[in-house]
C-alpha cells in the first residue's frame, strides 16, 4: 500500500526528469554540433581570380568543440558543407581541386552532379544557380594530437580555360593542444609557394 | 533442435521488417519513390524522405506541414492505420526498432537489464515526448541529432561494416544507446523505442484511444483461458505485459502490437482482433485509482 501511495510521485518525477533530459540533449546538441554550422559560401563569376581576391572566409573546424564521443571514436573524419554560387553572366563548367590536406579528401554534391574521382561537375553551373557541396576529410589519426591538424584549400576551377576562379580555405585544429594560429600555410597554398603534399 | 514458439514467430516477423527496409530505406525506398511520383515531389531516396519525426514535431509545435507532401501524407496514413489497427508500423515495419530487438536475442538473458522491473516506461516515454516538443523553443530541435532511423540508414549505406561517413557526437551517443545500452543489453532490445521514440509515443496514444472502440483491432485477453504462466511477460520486448500476484496487466501506451505474446501464449489467452480488450486493468480500472486516505 505504501508503494502504491508513492507511485504518482515517482511517475511525476520520472516524467519531469525525462523532459529535462530531452531539453538537456537539445543544449548538448547545440554545444557540440558545430559541424552543422560550418557552412561556406563561395561566389564566383567565371573570371580569373587575379590577385587572389575571391577567397572565401577560412572555415575552421575545432575538434575540441565536437564533444567527447567524437573525440574518442572518430576525430579524423570531418565534413564541411557549403555552396558555390554563380554570380556571373554565363554558365560555367566547374571542377574542384584540393590542395594541402593530410589524408584523403572526398568531394561530393547533394544532387550527385560531382564526380568524386576527378572533382569535375557533370553539368554546367547556370548563372544565378548554386551547387551544394560537401567536403569530407579523412585525416591522419596521428595528427589529431597536434594543434594544427590539417590545413588545405579547395580551388574552384573553370574547366573551359583552367583558370582558378575561387578558393575555399579550410583549417582543422585541436584547441585542447596549445599552439599558434596563423594563416601562413593557407597563404602559401594559395600563392603556390609551398610544396603540395 | 526444436525452436521455441516465440523464436519461430520472431523468424516469421523478420520478412516484415525486411519489407520495411525495402519500402523506406535507400537504396530501395520504394514507398517514397512511388508516392513522390504520384504527388510530383522530388524526394531524396532514403529514410529522410519519409521521416515522420520532423512533420510530427512541426505539427505538434504549431509550425505546420505542407498538406500535399510525402511527410504529411505519411503521417496522416500512420495515424489512420494506428487508429484502426494499432501500432502495427512499430510491430511490423519499423526496421530501426526491430534491429536491436533481433540483436539482443543473441545475448544471454543474464547480461541484460530488465529496465521495466525498476522503472515505469510510461512517464519516461512521454516525458521525453514533451521534452522533444519543448526543446525547439529553447535549445533547437533534436529530431535529427538522436535519430536511430538515420543511424540504421548509415549502417545500410556502409554495408554494416564499411564506411559510415561522418559521425558527430550525438550520432555516436545515439548508436551507443540504441544498439548497446537500450539494445543488446536490454530485455527485449527495444529500450530506445520504449523511452526515446516520439513517433511511437504518439502512435500509442492513438492506439489507446482507438482500442476503446469495438470495431478497431487491438490486443485482446481471455482471462478464463489464462494460467498465469507469464510466457507472454517474458517474451514481450516492450515490457507492456507484467505479472503481479498472478494477474497479468497490460499497458497500451507502450505496446507495439508485435503479437509476440499471441504466438507465445500456450493457452491462446491473448489474441489480436476486433471486439473488447478484456484486460484486467481495463475491467478493474476504477478500483485501481489510489484514493487518498483523507478522502475516505
Amino acid at each position: 500500500m505504501k508503494k502504491k501511495r508513492h507511485e504518482p510521485f515517482i511517475f511525476l518525477i520520472s516524467f519531469i526528469a525525462m523532459t529535462l533530459i530531452a531539453i538537456g540533449a537539445g543544449y548538448y546538441k547545440k554545444a557540440v554540433a558545430v559541424e552543422q554550422n560550418l557552412i561556406f559560401v563561395s561566389k564566383i563569376s567565371g573570371e580569373k581570380d587575379v590577385g587572389n581576391k575571391n577567397i572565401s572566409k577560412t572555415t575552421v573546424i575545432n575538434i575540441k568543440q565536437q564533444g567527447l564521443p567524437k573525440k574518442i571514436i572518430q576525430p579524423n573524419v570531418q565534413i564541411i558543407k557549403g555552396t558555390i554560387v554563380n554570380n556571373g553572366k554565363e554558365n560555367l563548367p566547374l571542377g574542384l581541386v584540393s590542395k594541402g590536406f593530410d589524408g584523403k579528401v572526398i568531394l561530393s554534391a547533394s544532387d550527385k552532379s560531382l564526380d568524386s574521382s576527378n572533382g569535375k561537375f557533370n553539368n554546367v553551373l547556370k548563372k544565378n544557380e548554386v551547387y551544394d557541396i560537401t567536403i569530407t576529410l579523412n585525416l591522419l589519426r596521428d595528427k589529431i594530437n597536434q594543434h594544427e591538424v590539417s590545413v588545405g584549400i579547395i580551388n574552384i576551377v573553370n574547366l573551359k580555360n583552367k583558370n582558378i576562379i575561387g578558393t575555399i580555405p579550410i583549417k582543422v585544429i585541436n584547441s585542447s593542444i596549445k599552439g599558434s594560429d596563423n594563416d601562413d600555410t593557407i597563404k602559401c597554398l594559395i600563392q603556390g609557394s609551398c610544396k603540395q603534399k | 533442435m526444436k525452436l521455441k514458439k516465440g523464436n519461430i514467430f520472431l523468424i516469421k516477423r523478420a520478412p516484415w521488417y525486411l519489407l520495411g527496409i525495402v519500402l523506406f530505406y535507400a537504396p530501395f525506398a520504394l514507398y517514397s519513390r512511388v508516392l513522390g511520383n504520384l504527388i510530383n515531389e522530388k524526394a531524396s531516396i532514403d529514410i529522410h524522405s519519409n521521416c515522420l519525426r520532423v512533420p510530427l514535431q512541426y505539427l505538434l509545435t504549431g509550425k505546420g506541414v505542407a498538406l500535399i507532401s510525402i511527410a504529411s501524407i505519411s503521417l496522416f496514413l500512420l495515424f489512420i492505420v494506428t487508429f484502426f489497427f494499432g501500432t502495427i508500423f512499430c510491430g511490423r515495419l519499423c526496421a530501426a526498432g526491430a534491429f536491436p530487438e533481433y540483436l539482443s536475442r543473441v545475448v544471454p538473458e543474464k547480461f541484460k537489464i530488465n529496465w521495466y522491473k525498476f522503472v515505469n516506461p510510461i512517464p519516461i516515454r512521454y516525458g521525453f515526448l514533451v521534452g522533444f516538443l519543448i526543446t525547439p523553443f529553447l535549445a533547437g530541435s533534436i529530431v535529427c541529432s538522436f535519430c536511430n532511423l538515420s543511424f540504421l540508414q548509415r549502417l545500410i549505406n556502409g554495408g554494416f561494416w564499411g564506411n559510415f561517413g561522418f559521425l558527430g557526437s550525438t550520432t555516436i551517443i545515439t548508436g551507443f544507446l540504441w544498439l548497446i545500452i537500450f539494445g543488446v543489453f536490454t530485455k527485449g532490445g527495444r529500450g530506445y523505442c520504449n523511452f526515446i521514440c516520439p513517433v511511437g509515443a504518439v502512435q500509442s496514444i492513438i492506439y489507446s484511444i482507438g482500442s476503446r472502440f469495438g470495431f478497431t483491432f487491438k490486443m485482446r485477453f481471455a482471462k478464463e483461458k489464462c494460467v498465469s504462466c507469464a510466457a507472454c511477460v517474458k517474451t514481450c520486448p516492450m515490457g507492456s505485459l507484467q505479472i503481479q500476484d498472478k494477474v497479468i496487466s497490460y499497458e497500451k501506451l507502450n505496446c507495439i502490437n508485435c503479437r509476440q505474446c499471441v504466438a507465445t501464449c500456450p493457452k491462446s489467452a491473448i489474441s489480436y482482433g476486433i471486439g473488447k480488450g478484456g484486460w484486467e486493468n481495463e475491467r478493474n480500472i476504477k478500483h485501481e485509482i489510489p484514493i487518498p486516505l483523507e478522502e475516505v
